[in-house]
């Protein structure tokens, strides 16, 4: 009878010690600053899930040529979680406990960060992530995510609906379709602007959500095509819009404007898989290659550097996976520390100059600010919009060249 | 919902049932002769679009010529894996067949992953996004095609099974095994190259699934699912059920994603599926085993 009674016990407590203590390593390691990642490497999410990795490593490799942060080279510990929450959590959850990293950056994208941001959060680890911008992020009121983007993502299509609203009421599109993936992050973006649209009058004549399995797109074309709409917001992540692309271009669908909420910003794969028919694509974003924020120029040089591609293009997700580089190191610089605690209160109360631009966040990990419109023209990605913004560098193309 | 849409959504359901028809045409006829229901069929007909892609990919190889070169090659692993494993198990005891090919279907898709990563694959050629009109409809090049290759490949198997001494011994071994064993049919080896048959269907169906939809190594399991759908509605073994319930089901499923919602279209396989085995469990075409007498 004892044993049993002794092994339950044993096993009783160690569970408690497991739930109840915080790993945190908040003393400076004696080598290197390691910092954990779980990325979307390959599976659904692959294509934007490297591009922030490949930002993140342009990142380390600057810091470390520069004499690393506060003396120690930094390390990045990298696990791919196959676009799949349940591996993704067991994988932070590991980084935090066998790994023992020092730091943590963000997966991609905001159905990744939802259930890994409350790992951080148990362990009490700051989250600096640059794709996870859904409402369901922040809804916990988790004190240690800082997203690393200019704004939620329910603020996204913003540019893009007020460029839609300020057309001449002769030339406003009469209706708009919005076939979208089953994702956080999309339905966020995707509702938000759909309320503006119809509050304006501009009638929705399709909406359909796909699941992100969805494997062929020829019967949502042919829905869509009917439907004629003038413009189309199509709730994607990459390879759905590419596949949509694809699928209304065999239906010689002609829409006069096409958004997507993500996918043409991932600028080299969508390049790739597309050619000329990313003319016209539209999406909102917080960074354009030839941006004049400083440090891009030097960003975008050393991107293609690590990285080279016969487009010279550098995805707006590695720009995104950079930035959070940059507040990492900011908020380590200015505490002098790996204490997270430290680290995230500091976070707190100030802002970062970040390639995407000054980023400062409210107590749940908002940032404050708005997105651009952007626009591929001639095989180029433009802001187009809002007016008056620096970077605005060419005025949007509507209606859109034909597929 | 306009008579155009739903016209639309007709040709694309047929053409997308031509290909689900070759996709289920090997299931039934191993199922068929040797009463295995293999449960890695989908994996290897993914396995043929990653072959196909790399072939495209690499040496600029047609997926239409990949059906070609696929068809011996699976022809071949087809008769190893049955001679080797499927047969050895299934002597012993069925059930174990599904333990098996279940086993065979996930090594696949970790072999899959290895080699070609979890990233969603297309293959597109030159002709990818084509579309001929007819009358008010868009009918996509690649579909037809797809739908006109498996329609020849069906009719060919067609014509094997009903005309040669071979396709004789196939029907009869389905039929009734005890019986075409003893009127002298070599019952091992018909089932050995049944079962090399269906497999060689699953090869030429990959670079067909490549062209027409996104892949991954865990598509497998989606497709799994709609085959076994339409080959028990269909009426387990018999090719002709599989064919009917392939373009019934194919259209179902388009007209559903264009009439009701996107969301629906994979759950109108299993409602069918429902429907038809309560009313017909024996599926559309299956014949009822008289078990005593």
């Amino acid at each position: 009878m004892r044993k049993p009674l002794v092994a339950i016990v044993g096993l009783a407590l160690a569970l408690t010690a497991c739930g109840g203590t915080p790993s945190t390593q908040s003393a400076l390691p004696s080598g290197p600053i390691v910092i954990g990642v779980s990325q979307a490497l390959t599976g659904d999410k692959s294509d934007p899930g490297t591009a922030i990795n490949q930002g993140y490593a342009v990142w380390a490799k600057q810091v470390n040529d520069a004499g690393g942060l506060l003396g120690h080279q930094v390390q990045l510990k990298v696990y791919d979680n196959q676009s799949l929450a349940d591996t993704a959590v067991s994988q932070y959850e590991r980084l935090v406990t066998v790994d023992k990293v020092n730091l943590l950056f963000g997966p991609f994208s905001s159905a990744l960060t939802i259930p890994t941001s409350a790992v951080a959060a148990k362990y009490k680890m700051a989250f600096v992530e640059g794709a996870g911008g859904a409402p369901k992020v922040f809804e916990r009121k988790f004190k240690y995510i800082f997203f690393v983007q200019p704004a939620v993502a329910q603020k996204q299509a913003d540019p893009f609906v007020n460029y839609i609203l300020g057309l001449p009421s002769d030339q406003r599109p009469k209706s708009a379709a919005y076939p979208q993936q089953d994702d956080p992050f999309v339905s966020a973006t995707e509702d938000g602007a759909q309320a503006r649209l119809e509050a304006a009058g501009i009638k929705t004549v399709y909406k359909q959500v796909y699941p992100p399995t969805q494997t062929d797109f020829a019967s949502i074309a042919a829905a869509v095509s009917h439907s004629k709409a003038d413009i189309v917001l199509g709730g994607t992540i990459f390879d759905d819009a590419v596949a949509q692309v694809q699928a209304y271009s065999a239906v010689h669908y002609q829409p006069k404007a096409i958004y997507f909420t993500s996918g043409p910003s991932t600028t080299g794969p969508f390049k790739q898989a597309l050619g000329d028919k990313v003319n016209g694509c539209m999406t909102g974003d917080g960074w354009i290659q030839n941006s004049k924020e400083p440090g891009n120029a030097k960003f975008v040089a050393d991107y293609l550097k690590l990285y080279p591609n016969k487009d010279n293009l550098v995805p707006g997700e590695a720009a995104e996976g950079y930035s959070v580089g940059q507040v990492m190191a900011a908020a380590v610089k200015a505490t002098q520390s790996v204490d997270n605690t430290k680290i995230a209160d500091w976070l707190h109360a100030h802002k970062v100059a970040t390639v995407q631009g000054e980023i400062g966040w409210d107590e749940l990990g908002r940032p404050q600010g708005s997105y651009l419109l952007e626009q591929w023209q001639n095989s180029v990605m433009h802001v187009v919009a809002p007016k008056g913004d620096p970077n605005k560098d060419a005025d949007p193309v509507y209606p859109k060249p034909a597929w | 919902m306009s008579p155009g849409l739903f016209a639309q959504s007709l040709v694309l359901g047929v053409l997308t049932g031509g290909m689900y028809a070759l996709m289920a045409a090997g299931l039934t006829l191993i199922f068929g002769v040797m009463k295995v229901i293999n449960v890695a069929h989908a994996a290897m007909i993914v396995m043929g679009a990653y072959l196909s892609l790399t072939l495209f990919r690499h040496l600029g190889i047609d997926p239409l010529v990949s059906v070609v070169l696929l068809v011996p090659v699976f022809l071949g692993l087809g008769a190893l894996v049955q001679w080797g494993v499927v047969n050895r198990l299934a002597e012993r005891d069925i059930t174990l067949t599904v333990l098996m090919t279940f086993g065979f279907a996930i090594i696949l898709e970790g072999l899959q992953g290895a080699i070609w990563t979890s990233s969603y694959q297309g293959i597109k050629t030159a002709y990818s996004l084509e579309s001929f009109r007819l009358f008010t409809l868009y009918v996509p090049v690649v579909r037809l095609i797809s739908a006109g290759v498996s329609l020849v490949l069906l009719a060919g198997l067609y014509v094997m099974l009903t005309f040669t001494s071979l396709g004789r011994a196939i029907r009869a071994t389905i039929q009734n095994r005890t019986a075409a064993q003893l009127v002298g049919v070599n019952v091992r080896l018909v089932t050995t190259i049944s079962f090399a048959i269906g497999i060689a269907i699953a090869g030429a169906a990959g670079p067909l699934l490549g062209m027409l939809f996104t892949f991954y190594p865990a598509t497998h399991w989606l497709w799994i699912g709609k085959l076994l759908a339409i080959v028990v509605l269909g009426g387990l073994g018999s090719l002709r059920g599989a064919f009917v319930a392939a373009m019934l089901l194919g259209i179902a499923e388009q007209v559903t994603s264009v009439t009701i919602a996107l969301d629906w279209a994979p759950m109108i396989f299993y409602v069918f599926l429902f429907g038809v085995l309560v009313v017909r469990p024996q599926g559309l075409f299956g014949t009822v085993e008289r078990q005593s007498l």
